[in-house]
């Protein structure tokens, strides 16, 4: 009996037991694992400005060169679009679909009155 | 941590964000169903489910900021979480954006009789890869070396340094943005201009939506470095749009090569 109750009492201590507060390792970086932060820091500021410069310098050139102007692209929507060309190459739907669009709307106007 | 806890998990307050989201939501499709169709208040009700959704977003957000950096609820435990959560979701859209690269390849390798067995299809004329996509491809590349730097920065415990790192990430990030609509306004086909611009359009758009996420994923995380809200201990906010941020740009060379570069010449 005495013993289980030293049994429990030493559970409860455990239990009761703060989680420990040590701090737990750092993350670090795989490919930076011998260099510091400081160092790593720098390093990318360097390479940063490099890219900035790079891309400035691109920019520069391929605005200042101008560009090739293509014919206007259509200014139908996709549907519309897609719908012009089917009945150009399929004249004998634009009867169908004509049709379909008048049957269409008059449902619309039936469930709406 | 709260001294009275004896473990280090999180267990979270009921919330309303969860059911608010999901009514949000509810009312977003059904608007949205509403107004492609000739319903009546579907365009209302689009509005409103998107105007929920997004103050469902800010606030069940902002209440996950208050828990882990003022309240401390973020144990190294806890952060696991999120750190494992953001894996499994970079890896879904990396699959995502590569069916897009992959229904282009597949088109460009074995072009059909419809668009004249070539690639550009016949009567398409394609954008020069030497040009803005070859630019835009060092500046995403360049925002991807700034974020770095910003994490070497925040590792560091250089807080101003670290602020100047995402001010020229979110910068580059712009500029990158401009440019492709400046390239999508200029580009002499459209999305309904064969199978070539069908892809060409959902891949390449699908890309720069992911960018302009990552840049407001950005500009968070810039604002959150400012009000100091970011240790070098417990950042994972900001690793997880590094993470995101490296996802997006090394994703960028994939079309860049495949669809401007092979697919264009």
């Amino acid at each position: 009996m005495a013993m289980a109750v030293v049994r429990s009492s030493l559970l409860r201590t455990a239990l009761r037991r703060k989680p420990p507060t040590a701090a737990p390792p750092r993350r670090n970086f795989a490919s930076a694992g011998h260099h510091s932060d400081e160092h790593e820091t720098a390093k990318w500021e360097k390479i940063t400005y490099l890219g900035i410069a790079t891309c400035t310098v691109l920019s520069i050139y391929n605005l200042s060169k101008g560009h090739p102007h293509h014919e206007e692209p259509p200014l139908d929507s996709y549907l519309t679009g897609f719908r012009t060309r089917l009945l150009n190459l399929f004249p004998s739907l634009a009867t169908a679909a004509s049709l379909e669009e008048e049957y269409v709307y008059k449902k619309i106007v039936e469930t709406h009155a | 941590m709260i001294e009275s806890q004896r473990h280090s998990y999180h267990l979270v307050d009921p919330s309303p964000w969860p059911i608010s989201g999901s009514l949000g939501a509810l009312a977003t499709t059904v608007g949205g169903v509403m107004y492609m169709h000739p319903f009546q208040g579907g365009a209302t009700l689009l509005s409103l489910g998107l105007i929920f959704l997004l103050y469902t977003m800010f606030v069940w957000w902002r209440d996950v900021l208050r828990e882990s950096t003022l309240e401390g609820h973020h144990t190294k435990v806890v952060q696991l979480g999120p750190r494992y959560g953001s894996i499994p979701f970079i890896v879904s859209e990396v699959m995502f954006l590569f069916a897009f690269f992959r229904a282009s390849s597949h088109s460009s390798l074995a072009p059909t009789v419809e668009i004249g067995g070539i690639w550009p299809p016949k009567g398409i004329g394609v954008l020069d890869p030497r040009e803005i996509p070859f630019l835009n491809t060092p500046i995403l590349l360049s925002s991807g070396a700034a974020v770095t730097w910003a994490h070497h920065a925040i590792l560091a415990g250089k807080e101003k340094r670290a602020v100047y790192a995402l001010v020229a990430t979110v910068s580059l990030a712009l500029v990158f943005t401009g440019f492709q609509g400046m390239e999508y306004y200029q580009a002499p086909f459209t999305i309904s201009d064969s199978i070539y611009g069908s892809t060409f359009f959902l891949a390449t758009g699908f890309h720069g939506f992911h960018v302009i996420i990552g840049t407001l994923f950005l500009i968070i995380c810039g604002i959150r470095q400012y009000l100091g809200h970011l240790t070098k201990e417990h950042h994972v906010g900001f690793e997880a749009a590094a993470w995101y941020w490296h996802f997006v740009d090394v994703v960028r060379l994939f079309p860049f090569v495949s669809i401007y570069w092979w697919g264009g010449i």
